[in-house]
């Protein structure tokens, strides 16, 4: 279905069809290297080239892509060290490259002819769901079950917990639903959106200028929208970490 | 060597002191537009109701009750919903 709609210039949907690269299968697990593997690869080895070519000269005075380097990680430092506390510390590698990734994911997938990991929802629930067993296995093993008093909140009268209780467990399991949901409808409308535009341009002609002129401002909130999404992904990590570590429920 | 150490203590204090300048007037500048804003609350509500239904449902196809449990989840889902919007809401306020 996807090889016969891809002769249709306005698409929107078709940008973010997954295809089989190379073929593998461990038992009945497909396990196939897709396109979305493939930009997840691409994703990281841009990271790691960032990185190395930032910090390459570690020069006091230091150049633009040294600068940019250092900004990227005081960002997530402060991040972790507001939302969460000195604690946080421990879990600084594992936020900072949780931020990283997100974010060259949503910026490569801005590049034309390139692929939106982010915009599936098996991706993104894939990141949330590993974060809120983490995070939740972490507030068990910092708390004991005292974390179970988090579903409790004090100053309820005992009669009402019964009602209180199922209420936020519910609005606790609905955290990685949220997270997930947020990141990939983001990446899904905005790509969209682009593609759209994209369409009228050819289809108006000459007069194809004025949409040309509303896809500049969209690309630029898109870009915008990439950054934001992984701050909220990564801040609402640090939030829940923060739960975990000091419930005060 | 020497000229090295004073031109860095000269830049140390002028680095100190752009800092001291730039906390005073920008300490959160990242703002979620507000479409972001509202996007947030409603994908807050949908996905507890939807965690509300599914638990409603999982347990309706465990014990045969359909739809009991659907619908006493269901609400508790919507109540959880907004349990999230408020806190959101008041977080947000307080920013």
């Amino acid at each position: 279905m996807a090889a016969e709609k891809s002769t249709n210039l306005i698409d929107p949907i078709h940008q973010f069809v997954i295809t089989r690269i190379t073929d593998i299968k461990i038992g009945n697990v497909d396990i196939s290297f897709t396109n979305s593997s493939q930009f997840m690869v691409i994703a990281t080895l841009a990271i790691m080239a960032f990185f190395m070519l930032g910090l390459s000269k570690k020069s006091i005075i230091p150049n633009r892509f040294q600068i940019m380097c250092e900004l990227s990680y005081e960002f997530i430092a402060n991040l972790l060290r507001t939302n969460v506390g000195d604690q946080g510390k421990a879990f600084f590698p594992f936020v900072f490259s949780l931020f990283m990734f997100i974010f060259f994911c949503n910026l490569i997938g801005l590049i034309p002819y390139s692929f939106t990991v982010t915009s599936h929802f098996a991706v993104t629930f894939a990141f949330a769901g590993l974060i809120f067993i983490g995070v939740t296995t972490l507030g068990f093993i910092k708390n004991g079950f005292g974390y179970l008093r988090m579903f409790y909140p004090s100053g309820v009268p005992i009669y009402m917990a019964p009602v209180i209780i199922p209420i936020e467990i519910i609005s606790y399991l609905s955290r990685p639903v949220a997270l997930s949901v947020r990141l990939m409808a983001n990446m899904l409308a905005g790509h969209s959106i682009i593609k759209i535009f994209a369409g009228f341009i050819v289809m108006m002609g000459f007069f194809g200028v004025i949409p040309l002129a509303g896809l500049v401002a969209i690309y630029a909130l898109e870009t915008f929208i990439a950054f934001l999404q992984a701050y909220i992904f990564t801040i609402l990590t640090c939030i829940y970490l923060n739960d975990a570590l000091h419930p005060h429920h | 060597m020497h000229g090295d150490d004073t031109k860095l203590k000269n830049l140390d204090s002028r680095i100190k002191e752009a800092k001291s300048s730039i906390k005073q007037n920008n300490n959160q500048n990242i703002k979620p537009s507000p479409i972001g804003k509202v996007l947030k609350l409603a994908v807050e509500i949908v996905a507890a109701m939807a965690i509300g239904v599914a638990i409603g449902l999982f347990l309706d196809s465990y014990f045969n009750t359909r739809p009991l449990f659907t619908i006493v989840f269901f609400l508790l889902g919507s109540s959880a919903g907004i349990l999230n919007v408020f806190r959101v809401a008041k977080s947000m306020q307080n920013n």
